[in-house]
């Protein structure tokens, strides 16, 4: 049995991280953080996580900043990230911060973990 | 000078009379093509190549100047160059003269061409030439510029005298001139002057004083040069000074552009100029004609004094010789100024009274007599047939100076008691009764000179009265067009111009103030749309993060359903919370449209204060209820005139604030006070607080602390501003005060009977 991927969750509005976390729950591990300086702390603490999911709007430290941040600390070795936005142009959004997708607000279940799983795929090609 | 003036009529006295009369016609008829040319427009020279083309003036400025210049210069070398006697009783340095119009016309070109017949004519005038002479002298007047106006054309570009090719093109113009010009005059004045006179006086004279004029004029050209180029008037430097076309191209060199019209200086100049020349004109005509009459008479009545007196002294005493008879003719009245004679009827001098001395001009003794003769025999060739007196003119032809004297003469028959019948000639030279005219004239054409000079000044300057505001006026003009603030209407005594620069400062002050208001308003209407536009973007984010959390818990909720298990009470209240969420959001929006639509109409009805407060906690204790809600004021009712269902909405929003901006284990107060007219609700939480400076702003529409995107609280801003909103159409204030960092008291005052502000 491999072991289970972790995904990270950074988002400020609680009950979207609540409901994300619920349903990613059931097939990988979640860590959660309420903005962008709680989830450089818990990677730090913790480890990379395989995939995450940025939320872009978010008080103490933006997504924008939270993602220049990790590449400069890890470079190359830094987890694919999927934009979470609720802006009218999501897609360009992601590019600024060059995230590798874009998860736009509202979606559904499906549509999450779809989108987790093609991320995920495309982070460990060998496992799965 | 007089030695070389006698050795070049020796040379012309060596050439034969036929010879130089040929030569006389072919220098007038070459001499009037160039006039035709030079006053036609055309060029030889067009772009300075050979060639025939057009030539087109621009009347600014530099050409009225020129004009101006050339006349004085023209009239005031003129003027010296009289006083300098080159030959005495025969010449005198006009080459002066015709040096100025050789710099004029090669330096400024058509202005100057134009201005020198009317110089010549003047100046001819003020040396003593009587009006007459001017009138057969005319078309010279024309030709003699043409000639000159051919250095305009072979070097009138480049009249610089340090480069070979302009002394080539000098001593081509030298050649052509001398051999054209002296000539000319010889043609003209071969009618009134005899030929051998014109030819063998006239044209020697002026081959003198020419050749001394371009002796110098290299010499002249070098120092007028710089000196017109410094003042600007050189007209081969001008730029759209002349245009030239050639001859089959329909196309001028350069487009007359806007400025390159007339300036006002000449157009009041130009007819100012123009009445003084016929006012000269014609007062010199009509004061030579008055004068002419007055001679007349007063010399026909002394030539008849004269001869009525050699009648008497005839027939006193007969029989006197020849000595006798010239003595009592030398002793009458008319031979102090004049001369007597005696003729037999065949026309033979038989006594003539001695010469008066060579005091006119054309005084020459033998002349007198034989023009006399010839004179009365023009009259009446028959002279046995002489009854009555007979008046007859006669004319008297000098060489040196070229001089043409018109006598008056008078013939009386008598009859000799011995039966020889004579005839009694006395004549009188017209110079003796006009020359105090003539003197006069000359000072009056001096005269004029001056008033025209004058008139050109005082045109100059009310043409500068006028233009100077004008283009002052131009460039305040052209400094606003630019949003130059320093533009500013020229000051001036004109009535005319001062309702100009009055209008023009009015435009300009209401067109700085339209402008501001436009820009003023474009600012407000961009910002306006900025704000619409943020208002859209961040409605859309608003309205579109609540529906995740609801759309994935009604999803999780269906699955429990489907599966047959209990729904958790999680999701449900996750749903209900998203749904608060938009509803107020919605609200929010609704209020905001009523409000901005401004029929947010109060329903004013008497309340209670107490009990709407208390209610109100009520339902924010069961919604929150681990949050510790207090109430402190009168327990007993207060009643006010309000809206009651906007007094909730106000307190409510407030309450929400509260809770939501302070920690959760910290107490949220509401405190009710009254005073004079009015009542206070004081909401007090234990938060961070609102800095001072941003106290006022949290009021406004939009507003949404922390104007960086990363502390934006989710909502649209609305909330503080719909308050501030009810609480003004309620007639009261809403403010924000206490301690930053020791919480936050939001306070609004309504007043009791409801009468608004």
């Amino acid at each position: 049995m491999t072991e289970r991927k972790t995904i990270l969750v950074v988002e400020d509005d609680r009950d979207v991280r609540e409901t994300v976390t619920v349903v990613l729950e059931e097939l990988y591990r979640v860590e959660e953080a309420s903005n962008g300086r709680e989830a450089l702390e818990l990677i730090g603490r913790r480890g990379l996580p395989d995939l995450i999911l940025l939320d872009m709007r978010m008080p103490v430290m933006d997504g924008w900043r939270f993602a220049a941040e990790l590449r400069a600390r890890y470079g190359s070795t830094a987890p694919p990230i999927v934009v979470m936005t609720a802006a009218s142009d999501a897609s360009s959004r992601a590019a600024e911060v060059h995230a590798n997708g874009c998860l736009e607000k509202p979606f559904d279940i499906d549509r999450l973990l779809s989108v987790v799983r093609t991320f995920l795929a495309l982070s460990c090609p060998s496992v799965d | 000078m007089n030695a070389a003036l006698r050795w070049i009529e020796a040379v012309f006295e060596t050439l034969p009379l036929r010879l130089l009369e040929v030569w006389g016609t072919f220098g007038y008829l070459v001499a009037l093509v160039l006039a035709v040319a030079a006053y036609g427009g055309f060029t030889f020279r067009p772009h300075g190549r050979w060639g025939l083309g057009f030539e087109r003036q621009t009347w600014n400025n530099e050409a009225v100047l020129s004009v101006a210049l050339t006349f004085v210069l023209v009239i005031l070398t003129g003027y010296v160059g009289s006083f300098v006697v080159l030959v005495p009783g025969a010449q005198t340095l006009e080459s002066l003269k015709d040096l100025t119009v050789f710099l004029c016309i090669v330096l400024f070109g058509r202005p100057a061409l134009l201005i020198v017949p009317i110089a010549y004519a003047i100046a001819d005038l003020i040396e003593g030439v009587p009006p007459q002479f001017l009138l057969e002298w005319f078309p010279g007047y024309f030709m003699n510029p043409a000639c000159f106006w051919v250095g305009y054309q072979l070097f009138g570009r480049r009249p610089d005298f340090r480069r070979r090719a302009t002394w080539g093109a000098y001593l081509l113009f030298v050649f052509i001139f001398m051999s054209v010009e002296p000539q000319l005059w010889g043609y003209i004045c071969s009618t009134s002057f005899t030929p051998v006179v014109a030819y063998r006086s006239v044209t020697p004279a002026l081959f003198l004083t020419t050749g001394l004029t371009w002796l110098v004029a290299p010499l002249a050209m070098l120092v007028a040069l710089p000196l017109a180029r410094r003042v600007g008037l050189f007209w081969a430097e001008l730029p759209d000074h002349v245009q030239e076309r050639r001859l089959g191209h329909g196309e001028w060199s350069s487009r007359r552009e806007v400025g390159h019209g007339i300036p006002i200086r000449a157009v009041i100049a130009a007819p100012f100029g123009l009445l003084v020349l016929v006012m000269v004109g014609s007062t010199a005509f009509l004061a030579l004609r008055s004068a002419r009459a007055d001679a007349t008479m007063l010399a026909h009545r002394l030539l008849e004094e004269s001869a009525d007196e050699l009648d008497l002294e005839l027939t006193e005493r007969q029989d006197r010789p020849r000595r006798a008879l010239r003595r009592l003719l030398g002793a009458l009245a008319v031979s102090e100024h004049g001369r007597a004679f005696i003729l037999d009827r065949s026309g033979a001098l038989v006594a003539s009274s001695p010469p008066m001395g060579g005091r006119f001009a054309g005084d020459e003794p033998a002349a007198v007599a034989s023009g006399a003769v010839a004179g009365v025999l023009a009259e009446l060739p028959r002279l046995e047939e002489l009854k009555a007196p007979l008046r007859f003119q006669f004319h008297v032809v000098t060489p040196r100076p070229p001089w043409r004297e018109t006598w008056l003469g008078r013939a009386t028959a008598f009859v000799d008691p011995r039966a020889a019948s004579w005839i009694a000639v006395t004549a009188l030279p017209e110079s003796y009764y006009l020359q105090g005219h003539r003197s006069g004239s000359s000072q009056s054409a001096m005269a004029f000179a001056l008033f025209l000079i004058v008139s050109l000044v005082v045109a100059a300057q009310i043409g500068a009265c006028v233009t100077a505001p004008i283009c002052t006026l131009a460039a305040a003009s052209d400094a606003f067009a630019r949003d130059d603030p320093v533009a500013s209407a020229p000051s001036s005594r004109l009535a005319e111009v001062q309702i100009l620069s009055r209008s023009f400062e009015a435009m300009t002050r209401d067109l700085r103030e339209t402008h501001r208001q436009l820009v003023a308003a474009k600012e407000t209407a961009e910002a306006a749309d900025r704000v619409k536009t943020e208002l859209l973007d961040v409605a859309a984010h608003e309205l579109r993060t609540p529906l995740t959390p609801m759309i994935i818990s009604v999803q999780l909720a269906e699955r429990l359903l489907r599966e047959g298990k209990p729904v958790e009470p999680v999701h449900v209240d996750r749903i209900a919370r998203q749904v608060r969420r938009l509803t107020d959001l919605v609200d929010d929006l609704l209020n905001l449209t009523r409000l901005e639509r401004g029929d947010g109409a109060l329903r004013r009805a008497p309340m209670d204060l107490v009990a709407l407060v208390r209610g109100c906690l009520d339902d924010f204790r069961r919604s929150s209820p681990s949050r510790a809600i207090t109430y402190t004021g009168p327990a007993s009712p207060l009643l006010l005139e309000a809206d009651s269902t906007r007094v909730y909405q106000v307190l409510s929003n407030l309450l929400d604030n509260a809770l939501k901006y302070s920690p959760a284990a910290t107490p949220v107060d509401v405190v009710v006070t009254a005073s004079a007219g009015k009542v206070r609700v004081a909401v007090v939480d234990r938060g961070p607080g609102i800095p001072v400076e941003k106290r006022k702003e949290v009021f406004v529409k939009f507003y949404r602390l922390g104007t960086d995107l990363t502390l934006k609280e989710p909502g649209l801003g609305l909330g503080l501003y719909i308050c501030r909103r009810l609480v003004e159409l309620h007639g009261g204030t809403i403010e924000i005060a206490g301690d930053p960092g020791q919480g936050c008291t939001v306070f609004f005052e309504l007043p009791v009977d409801g009468s608004d502000a």
